[in-house]
């Protein structure tokens, strides 16, 4: 893989391009697009159910800047292998490089979007403080969570399609489970635990500890979503790998 | 064809660096929710390839020669039997791999040549001769959806061109483009094929592969037939020509 990291590198770039070359206002949509879906939510819950109070846009935000990282990546990333089968029957390639292209193309978007909920932070008179430094495991948790997923999704929906209808309701699903309209303190004690098995509930938790609490998340926690995922990653990759000829014969 | 035959070819003691033995592929349809159907596109394929020299592959269309070109390649990996590569580095010459519409000739450039193995600096080094060699001028720099069929294929021939296997596989392509360009790629390919390299060529020219052609391979519905000096072998092939005719 570490031969190809020219053409994942390029590849993201020329996805990116690409993209912004067909769209009216280029770049700017990277911006424009969360903000409307941002807006969206903000006008149900916040004006229309009043919802939380002048904490809760905020609270809003947070959450589903981080869901959107996750939710689109894991999307775009499962349906790599399969879009990329052509390519794949002309030049011998790897197939486990085609899902960390897609990581890499939302993984910078991602970025864009977190600056701008930052900026919008400092504006609402929420400081940087010293529990930033706790930002980093937050990435790399999330980033380890869909890297390993990534890989396990693209093989499985490259050898069944109809995986990736499924893969749109259990996203839904986790939309609604992993504590973005909500609090995970408010739901009953006895639920808690389940709720925090959920590795974005407690991701989510943990950036909005960081950001909106200044308190630093529980790095136990943490270190192991990132621990185990990047293994997980890594028995998907060596996987993927050993049976790189096998995954493309069966792709449809 | 057994071993025996295989050997009485390799008279010359060439060194061997590429051999199908045996080897068989199918492509999977599915039929219905849990069935599938294999058709076996090879069966018991069994030839060499020597350091050096330019092997037809022959055969009517759909007897296999592109699958025998893919699994040279390590595009697709044998279902029965073996083939085994001395360690040389095998490329079958794609044009237009992993092109990008919106992206500019000099973009796609790098792109293309990435995804066909080779490195960032060499492209980088040899940008400006792809630009010369492709004769699109401003074009160069322009998107890829604003360019002529033609236009492209110059693009894709003088990128793929820049690849340097110790084994190319070339399959029907030796001339792209307009009439001047055909003529000028088919020349450079044809150095290219004459020169110390070795090279796998699959065409219905007959004219072509007894022009560039040491050795050929005639395959039938999925068999190899005769692995042989290029006459005989294009005797064979007409022979079976003309009766399929009659």
């Amino acid at each position: 893989m570490f031969q190809h990291l020219d053409l994942i590198r390029y590849r993201a770039y020329a996805d990116l391009r690409a993209e912004a070359s067909r769209l009216y206002v280029s770049y700017l949509w990277w911006i424009i697009e969360p903000i409307i879906e941002m807006l969206v939510y903000y006008v149900v819950f916040s004006q229309l159910l009043d919802r939380g109070g002048p904490a809760y846009v905020p609270f809003l935000l947070t959450g589903l800047a981080l869901w959107k990282w996750f939710s689109s990546t894991i999307m775009v990333a499962s349906g790599s292998i399969q879009r990329s089968h052509v390519l794949l029957s002309q030049v011998r390639l790897p197939v486990s490089i085609f899902p960390l292209i897609s990581i890499l193309t939302s993984s910078v978007k991602f970025l864009v979007l977190f600056l701008i909920l930052i900026v919008f932070l400092l504006s609402q008179g929420y400081g940087a403080t010293g529990s930033y430094v706790a930002l980093p495991l937050l990435f790399a948790a999330e980033f380890s969570l869909i890297l390993f997923l990534s890989g396990l999704c693209a093989a499985a929906v490259a050898i069944v399609p109809d995986l990736q209808l499924i893969l749109t309701r259990i996203l839904l699903m986790g939309l609604f489970l992993s504590g973005i309209w909500y609090d995970g303190s408010d739901l009953p004690e006895s639920m808690q635990p389940y709720f925090y098995w959920n590795p974005m509930a407690t991701i989510i938790d943990g950036m909005r500890k960081v950001l909106l609490e200044n308190e630093i998340p529980p790095l136990g926690s943490l270190v192991c979503i990132t621990a185990l995922s990047f293994i997980g990653f890594l028995v998907v990759t060596w996987t993927l790998n050993k049976y790189d000829r096998k995954i493309l014969k069966w792709t449809h | 064809m057994d071993t025996l035959t295989r050997m009485s070819i390799n008279e010359a003691n060439k060194e061997e660096i590429l051999s199908f033995d045996q080897v068989s592929y199918f492509f999977s349809q599915r039929k219905g929710f849990t069935k599938r159907k294999k058709f076996w596109a090879l069966k018991d394929v069994s030839f060499n390839i020597c350091r050096g020299e330019t092997v037809g592959i022959l055969g009517h269309n759909g007897a296999g020669k592109s699958t025998v070109l893919r699994l040279l390649a390590g595009i697709y990996e044998p279902d029965q039997g073996q083939i085994t590569n001395c360690g040389v580095s095998v490329s079958l010459l794609s044009l237009q791999a992993g092109f990008v519409p919106y992206l500019s000739g000099r973009e796609n450039s790098i792109l293309s040549g990435l995804t066909l193995g080779i490195s960032k600096k060499k492209i980088l080094e040899e940008i400006e001769a792809i630009h010369a060699f492709s004769e699109l001028g401003d074009f160069y720099d322009q998107p890829l959806h604003t360019y002529s069929t033609g236009m492209r294929a110059r693009l894709g021939f003088s990128i793929a061109f820049r690849v340097d296997p110790d084994v190319l596989l070339v399959d029907e392509v030796l001339g792209v483009g307009d009439s001047e360009f055909q003529q000028k790629s088919a020349s450079k390919m044809r150095e290219k094929i004459r020169g110390n390299k070795t090279v796998v060529l699959v065409s219905h020219n007959t004219h072509l592969i007894r022009e560039l052609c040491q050795r050929a391979v005639l395959i039938e519905n999925g068999h190899s037939i005769i692995q042989a000096d290029t006459e005989t072998v294009l005797k064979r092939y007409l022979e079976s020509k003309n009766q399929k005719a009659l």
